[in-house]
């Protein structure tokens, strides 16, 4: 376990207007935890797929509640730690979500998991149904690529 | 390889939207459109995820059910500074939509970080994808040559 050495926590509206803030801070708050440029467009891409999972998945209808999606940054001594977590209706099968091509939506591709897992170093997620979402991604720059 | 300057005798809908803000009213912009031979070439800038993906496959199906005499639509993507599977999966719908009328949709000169998420999501194995518009172009031309022969 690395020592959290730094941490920022954002909770913004469950809409698609906040995804290019969402991965701007992501990606603002890894700058300077010695990234290269293209490893913090890959954080940019993690966290945009993470959150627009949100967006679409985890609050198809109209709710009681304002959706909104909390992100937590991490930087501890070698890595850059970032979840995303919803309060929406969670996931009932988390293997069969994070499976490439799965999808409820037929105009969607299914593959933001996918990207995450290729993206990140470790990704987990933890879901429970009526309770909420948190995808957690970790990224170490000494990852080669 | 620029665009040459075109003058827009009607205003579709995918022009329409594209004047009716900066950036089309997402983070990505329509920047020109042309024929050339039998390829649309539209050139596209900005940001393509969920905010603008609705919108972003409007504007292209106008534009190819516009032009139904075309064979190939050329997607220039070098001003294009992200993409997620949002973009990407608009791209996939408009190959399949080409390929349902017998033609096909490329990519030229995309950025590095679009090619960065194109290359994870496999899809030059699916789409062509070229260096340069010139070569786009250069590989349509030598297709219409076999097909003459």
């Amino acid at each position: 376990m690395h020592a959290k050495v730094n941490h920022a926590k954002v909770e913004f509206d469950a809409i698609p207007g906040n995804l290019g803030f969402a991965r701007v801070a992501a990606a603002s708050f890894a700058a300077g935890l010695g990234f290269t440029v293209e490893d913090l467009e890959d954080i940019k891409l993690a966290v945009s797929e993470a959150v627009s999972n949100c967006i679409i998945h985890a609050y198809p209808g109209p709710g009681e509640a304002r959706p909104t999606v909390l992100m937590v940054m991490e930087a501890r001594e070698s890595e850059f730690v970032v979840s995303i977590e919803d309060k929406g209706i969670g996931i009932a099968d988390v293997a069969m979500a994070r499976k490439p091509g799965v999808t409820t939506d037929s105009e969607r591709l299914g593959m933001g998991f996918t990207l995450m897992e290729a993206l990140a170093d470790q990704v987990d997620v933890k879901s429970e149904l009526g309770v909420g979402t948190r995808v957690e991604m970790i990224f170490s720059p000494e990852r080669g690529g | 390889m620029p665009l040459s300057a075109i003058s827009w005798k009607e205003k579709p809908l995918w022009q329409r939207i594209s004047e009716s803000s900066q950036w089309g009213g997402g983070g990505w912009r329509l920047i020109e459109w042309e024929v050339s031979g039998n390829s649309l070439v539209v050139e596209i800038a900005g940001e393509l995820d969920l905010t603008c993906a609705d919108e972003f496959r409007r504007v292209l199906d106008s534009l190819i059910d516009s032009h139904p005499g075309v064979a190939r639509v050329i997607l220039c993507m070098d001003r294009v500074a992200f993409i997620d599977s949002s973009g990407i999966g608009v791209l996939f719908g408009r190959h399949r939509r080409m390929a349902l009328r017998g033609g096909t949709l490329a990519i030229a000169s995309p950025s590095p970080q679009a090619m960065r998420a194109l290359d994870l999501l496999g899809v030059p194995s699916v789409i062509h994808v070229y260096d340069t518009l010139k070569q786009a172009l250069a590989a349509e031309a030598e297709v219409r040559k076999c097909t003459r022969k």
